[in-house]
C-alpha cells in the first residue's frame, strides 16, 4: 500500500523553503579566508547566494485537499459529497517549523526535511496529526519550467511516511477519512512534487513554491521512500522526467503518477505531456506490437492542482492480463497519431535503495535496504552490484570521496524471495581530507547485474557523509581557542541570521553566558526542529565535545538567581 | 500607574477569573516591550536591550507563576484564543477605560518614559490601606494583594472542613530551571508557595513600597535586582541606579553609564497591522510568518499550562523564531509609509485564516 493506493487524497498549495545559502559555496567553510561580504545577497563566490539570511524553515502553506479516491476506486472533488474536500493540510501550530537541510555543501541535490509535522485540520480539530519521517528529495530535473530562471525551473519529489499518527475523527463525518483510518491507522504514505520555487529575495513570493501531492495508506515492511510499482523512464528528452505507475489488480485500474514528469510554462500551465497515449507492449514484433488503451486527459486548466498529476485508467480484462506480464509504454500524441513517438518506457527490471542519504561516524554501519522488482513485482535471486562514485558531487574543491577506504561494503548482494537485499556500509575515520569542512562525502551507485551503469536513473544513488573523528582526550578536555572556537566561528560565518540576530557563537562570552540554552539545543535529538546546528552537520564527537565544554562552564558558574536568558 | 477595573473577589471561581485576567495582563506587556527591544539594532544599544530583555524574561516568569497558581487551585489557563491577545494600540486587559493606551512602538526615550514606566510605576503605599473599601480602583500590586488575601481566606475556610483549595495536579506545574531558577519558578501546591509566587511577581514588578531593589526570597544578600520601573528609569537617566548613602533616599542614578545610540534604532512605523500591508508585498508575507509563529507560541504555552509542561521547550524555540521574523520585518520597507520599516504586529492567526486575496490566488492556482 502506498500514496497511490486507495483510499488516497490529493492536496495542492504552496510550500516554503528558507535555507541559509552562505554555505552553498564549500570554500565559505574556510574560516581563514572568510569575508564579511560572503553574507551578502548575490551570486558568485564572493557573496552569500540567494538567501544568506535563511532560517532553515520548511513548511506547508495554504495547502488544501482537492480530491479523494475511496477504497472502491470511486472519487470526488465535491465538498458536499465528502467534507474533507477543501480542508487544510498544514504543518505544526505549536512548535517551530521543520527544517530543510542539505547533506553537505558538495551534495546539495538530496535536501532532507527534518522535524516536519503534517496535520489535516478542520477548525480547531486535528483530524490527523503525525511526524513526517525525515526524507530527501529525488528525481530532480532542471527543465521542469524552462521559462523560469535559477532553481525556479527545477522540480523534485519527496516520498515518506507520516508516523506517530493521532486521529480525531469523532464529530467529523467523512466517509473518506473513516476508510483511510480503517485501512491505515498507524502510518500514512505521503508523496509530493515541489517546483516553481521563488528565489528573488525582494519578491513577496520569496522562498515559496508550488506543491502538489498525495497521501494514502502505508503498510509495515514496504519501502518508505519509493513505490515498488511500474518504473517509467522518459525517453531521453528534456520535456519529460521519471514517473511511476501502479497496477491495482483488485480494482482493475492502472494509476500513473505523472506529478514530476511534465513541463510547465511561464504561467504554470502544462507545457509538455498533453493527451499522451498509454499502451502495453506485447510480444508481437509487428505493427501491432503496442496496444493503446488510454489517453491522459490533462488539457483542462487546473488539471495539475486538481490531480497532482495522478491519472487513473479502468482496465478491461484483456489489458489487465497483458499488463501483468508486459511492459507499459506512453506515447506522444499528435493530430493523426500516424507515427507515434515513444515518450516513456517501462524499466522492467529495477532496483532501488530505500533510504539513500545518511550521516555516519567512524565505527557506525549503515544498512542500505535495496529492493529489486520486475514489472513492479519482487525480483528474487537477482544479483545487485555496488561501487563507489563521486559523480553526484559538486562543486569542488575541496576534494570529494577520498580516502576511499573510509567506507567499505560488499561489491554485490543477492535478493531474497521478497526481492530484498541489505548491504552493510561500514564507516571509519576519513581523517580530514577537506581540511576546512568536517569529514568527507561518499557516494554509492548500484545496479542489477545485467544492467549498465549508464542506463540508470542518476538520482538512484546513495549519498553518505562520514565525519572526522575527534580524539577522546580532546572530547574530555576541550579548549576554547583550539577546539571550540573554530567550530563556532564557522557557524557564525555561515548562519548570519543566528549569529547577528540571537547568538554570536564565535564570541566566548556569548557562549559562556548562554551555556544553559546552548547545551540544551546542542543536546537535542536530530529530529527535533530546535536541534542545533540546524544544518545537522556536527559529528557525534564534536557534539560530545561541545556539550562537555558547556558542562564545564556551567559547573564553574554560581547558581543563578535571576531570569537566565535575556536576549529576547 | 495602571489602574484595573474593579472586580469582586469572593470565592474560588472569582479568584480563578482574576488569575486569568492576571495572565492576560502579564502577557499584554510583552509585545510592546519586545517590539521596542527588537528595534534596538547593533551592539551600541546592547546594554539597554539587555535591560528590556531582562524585564521581558520576568514578565514571562510572572505569566508562568500566575498559570501555576491557577492550575494549583484547579483552574485552566486559556492562552490559545484570539481574545487572549490585546489589540494594539489599546488598553491593557482588565484596565479601566481612562487608563493608559499602549501601542507597539519602536524604542525611544519617550516610549520608555510615557508608556513603560507608567505600566510599571509602583503604587502609592497609601493605596494598600484602601483595599477593603468598595469601588476603589485597583493597582496591579493591590490586585495581586487582593488575590493573595482571598486565597489565604479561602484556604483557611477549606481547612476548617478538612479540605484544601489547592486541588491541582503536581504534574501540571511548570518548572524550567534552564531559564527560571527554581527559587523563582517552583511548583505551587499550598498557600505558602502561592504567597511566595505572588510576592515574586509584585516585588519584581514594583519593588517594595520603599526600596527599588528586589532581593530574591530566602537569599537577602545574594543578588540585588531592580524592580522594573527603576530599570526603565535607568534607561531614561542614562546611568545605573546604585546604592548611595549620600543621596536623600539612599540610592541615586550615578552608576555605570548606559549608552544610547539613536541612530541604531530601526525606523519602524508605529502599530503595524498585518492587513494594513498589501497582500502582494514582502511585508505582508513576513508579517504573516511572524504572526503564525506568535500564534504557535501561544498554542504551545497553552499546552504547557494545560497538562503538557514539557511543551515549554517548543515554546522557547518559538521565542527565538519570533525574534528572527521580527528582525526580518524590521529590515523590510513598510509599503504604506515611505522611509519607514515594517514591524511585528502580534496578531492571532491560523494557517486557515486566509485573506480574500489569498483565497482568490489559491482558487486560480495552477
Amino acid at each position: 500500500m502506498s500514496y497511490l493506493h486507495s483510499p488516497r487524497l490529493v492536496f495542492s498549495g504552496q510550500f516554503q523553503a528558507d535555507p541559509s545559502t552562505v554555505n552553498n559555496d564549500p570554500t565559505h567553510f574556510d574560516n581563514t579566508t572568510f569575508q564579511p561580504n560572503y553574507q551578502d545577497y548575490g551570486k558568485g563566490q564572493n557573496n552569500g547566494w540567494w538567501n544568506p539570511d535563511g532560517t532553515g524553515n520548511w513548511r506547508l502553506i495554504g495547502c488544501q485537499v482537492v480530491s479523494i479516491t475511496y477504497k472502491d476506486g470511486s472519487n470526488t472533488n465535491d465538498p458536499s459529497i465528502d467534507p474533507i474536500i477543501g480542508l487544510s493540510l498544514t504543518d505544526t501550530d505549536s512548535r517551530v517549523a521543520g527544517k530543510i537541510v542539505d547533506l553537505d555543501s558538495q551534495q546539495q541535490m538530496v535536501s532532507e526535511l527534518w522535524g516536519v509535522i503534517v496535520r489535516l485540520v478542520s477548525g480547531d480539530t486535528n483530524l490527523f496529526i503525525g511526524d513526517y519521517q525525515t526524507a530527501a528529495f529525488t528525481n530532480i530535473w532542471m527543465t521542469r519550467s524552462p521559462a523560469l530562471r535559477g532553481d525556479s525551473c527545477a522540480a523534485a519529489i519527496y516520498q515518506s511516511v507520516i508516523k506517530n499518527l493521532k486521529w480525531d475523527l469523532g464529530k467529523f463525518n467523512s466517509r473518506y477519512l473513516n476508510e483511510l483510518h480503517e485501512v491505515s491507522p498507524e502510518q500514512l504514505s505521503i508523496q509530493f512534487t515541489v517546483d516553481r520555487f521563488n528565489m528573488t529575495h525582494d519578491d513577496p513570493q520569496f522562498s515559496l513554491g508550488r506543491i502538489a501531492g498525495s497521501i494514502g495508506p502505508y503498510f509495515e515492511g514496504e519501502p518508505l521512500h519509493w513505490l515498488t510499482g511500474r518504473q517509467l523512464f522518459p525517453v531521453p528528452n528534456p520535456k519529460y522526467n521519471y514517473a511511476v505507475a501502479l497496477l491495482d489488480e483488485q480494482l482493475k485500474t492502472l494509476i500513473i503518477d505523472m506529478g514530476n514528469a511534465f513541463q510547465f510554462d511561464e504561467k504554470g500551465d502544462l507545457l509538455s505531456g498533453k493527451n499522451l497515449i498509454v499502451a502495453v507492449k506485447t510480444d508481437n514484433p509487428s505493427k501491432t506490437e503496442y496496444i493503446y488503451f488510454g489517453k491522459i486527459d490533462n488539457s483542462s486548466p487546473g488539471w495539475y492542482a486538481q490531480t497532482a498529476g495522478i491519472v487513473t485508467f479502468r482496465l478491461t480484462e484483456e489489458i489487465l492480463t497483458l499488463l501483468k506480464s508486459h511492459p507499459l509504454a506512453i506515447f506522444d500524441n499528435n493530430p493523426t497519431f500516424d507515427f507515434p513517438e515513444l515518450a516513456f518506457q517501462e524499466k522492467t527490471s529495477y532496483v532501488r535503495a530505500d533510504q539513500f542519504v545518511t550521516r555516519l561516524n567512524a565505527g557506525e554501519t549503515f544498512e542500505v535496504s535495496l529492493t529489486a522488482t520486475y514489472l513492479g513485482k519482487p525480483l528474487p535471486g537477482a544479483t545487485i552490484n555496488l561501487v563507489q562514485s563521486t559523480s553526484a558531487f559538486d562543486p569542488t574543491p575541496p576534494v570529494v570521496g577520498t580516502p576511499e577506504n573510509a567506507i567499505t561494503f560488499p561489491p554485490s548482494a543477492k535478493t531474497d524471495e521478497y526481492g530484498n537485499a541489505s548491504i552493510s556500509v561500514q564507516a571509519s575515520d576519513p581523517g580530514n581530507p577537506r581540511e576546512y569542512i568536517d569529514g568527507q562525502i561518499y557516494g554509492i551507485v548500484y545496479k542489477l547485474e545485467k544492467q549498465n551503469y549508464t542506463d540508470l536513473n542518476p538520482s538512484d544513488f546513495v549519498s553518505l557523509m562520514v565525519y572526522s573523528s575527534v580524539p577522546e582526550s580532546t572530547i574530555q578536555h576541550p579548549d576554547w581557542e583550539r577546539d571550540i572556537q573554530p567550530i563556532m566561528q564557522q557557524y557564525a560565518n555561515l548562519y548570519p541570521l543566528m549569529s547577528k540576530g540571537i547568538f554570536n557563537l564565535a564570541d566566548k562570552d556569548v557562549v559562556h553566558n548562554n551555556a544553559e540554552i546552548l547545551s540544551f539545543v546542542f543536546g537535542k535529538e536530530l529530529t527535533d526542529p530546535n536541534y542545533m546546528p540546524a544544518t545537522r552537520d556536527l559529528s557525534a564527537g564534536k557534539q560530545r565535545m561541545i556539550l562537555r565544554y558547556l558542562e564545564t562552564i556551567l559547573s564553574g558558574q554560581q547558581a543563578k538567581t535571576s531570569v537566565i536568558f535575556k536576549r529576547l | 500607574m495602571l489602574v484595573l477595573k474593579d472586580i469582586t473577589l469572593k470565592g474560588v471561581k472569582a479568584v480563578k477569573d482574576a488569575l486569568q485576567i492576571a495572565i492576560k495582563l502579564e502577557h499584554s506587556t510583552i509585545p510592546p516591550y519586545l517590539t521596542a527591544n527588537f528595534t534596538l539594532t547593533g551592539d551600541q544599544n546592547a546594554y539597554i536591550s539587555n535591560l528590556i530583555g531582562s524585564i521581558v524574561g520576568e514578565e514571562m516568569l510572572h505569566l508562568s507563576i500566575a498559570c501555576n497558581l491557577l492550575n494549583a487551585i484547579g483552574g485552566h489557563p486559556v492562552i490559545n484564543k484570539p481574545e487572549f491577545v490585546p489589540k494594539y494600540p489599546g488598553h491593557l486587559p482588565g484596565t479601566v477605560e481612562a487608563s493608559l493606551i499602549v501601542g507597539l512602538m519602536p524604542f525611544s526615550m519617550e516610549v520608555v518614559e510615557d508608556t513603560f514606566m507608567v505600566i510599571e510605576e509602583p503604587e502609592n503605599p497609601g493605596v494598600y490601606t484602601n483595599l477593603a473599601a468598595e469601588n476603589v480602583p485597583l493597582t496591579i500590586g493591590a490586585f495581586y494583594e487582593a488575590i493573595k488575601t482571598q486565597l489565604i481566606l479561602l484556604e483557611k475556610e477549606a481547612k476548617q472542613t478538612g479540605k484544601t483549595i489547592f486541588v491541582g495536579k503536581l504534574a501540571d506545574q511548570l518548572t524550567y530551571p534552564k531559564f527560571f531558577p527554581e527559587k523563582l519558578l517552583f511548583p505551587i501546591t499550598d498557600i505558602d508557595t502561592a504567597i511566595r509566587g505572588i510576592n515574586i511577581i509584585v516585588d519584581q514588578g514594583e519593588g517594595t513600597s520603599t526600596d527599588p531593589f528586589v532581593s530574591p526570597e530566602d537569599e537577602p544578600d545574594s543578588v540585588i535586582e531592580l524592580a522594573h520601573y527603576y530599570r526603565f528609569e535607568e534607561i531614561t537617566k542614562g546611568k545605573a541606579l546604585i546604592k548611595d548613602p549620600s543621596a536623600p533616599k539612599g540610592y541615586s542614578y550615578s552608576g555605570e553609564e548606559i549608552p544610547f545610540d539613536p541612530t541604531a534604532v530601526a525606523r519602524m512605523w508605529p502599530n503595524p497591522r498585518m492587513n494594513d500591508y498589501p497582500v502582494d508585498t514582502v511585508a505582508f508575507t513576513y508579517s504573516k510568518f511572524f504572526n503564525f509563529t506568535y500564534t504557535s507560541l501561544l498554542n504551545s504555552l497553552h499546552r504547557t499550562f494545560n497538562g503538557e509542561p514539557e511543551q515549554i521547550n517548543a515554546a522557547m524555540g518559538l521565542m527565538f523564531s519570533l525574534r528572527l521574523y521580527a528582525l526580518k520585518l524590521l529590515q523590510t520597507p513598510d509599503p504604506n509609509h515611505a522611509g519607514y520599516m515594517a514591524g511585528p504586529s502580534f496578531e492571532f492567526v491560523t494557517n486557515e485564516d486566509l485573506t480574500k486575496q489569498e483565497k482568490l490566488k489559491l482558487a486560480t492556482f495552477k
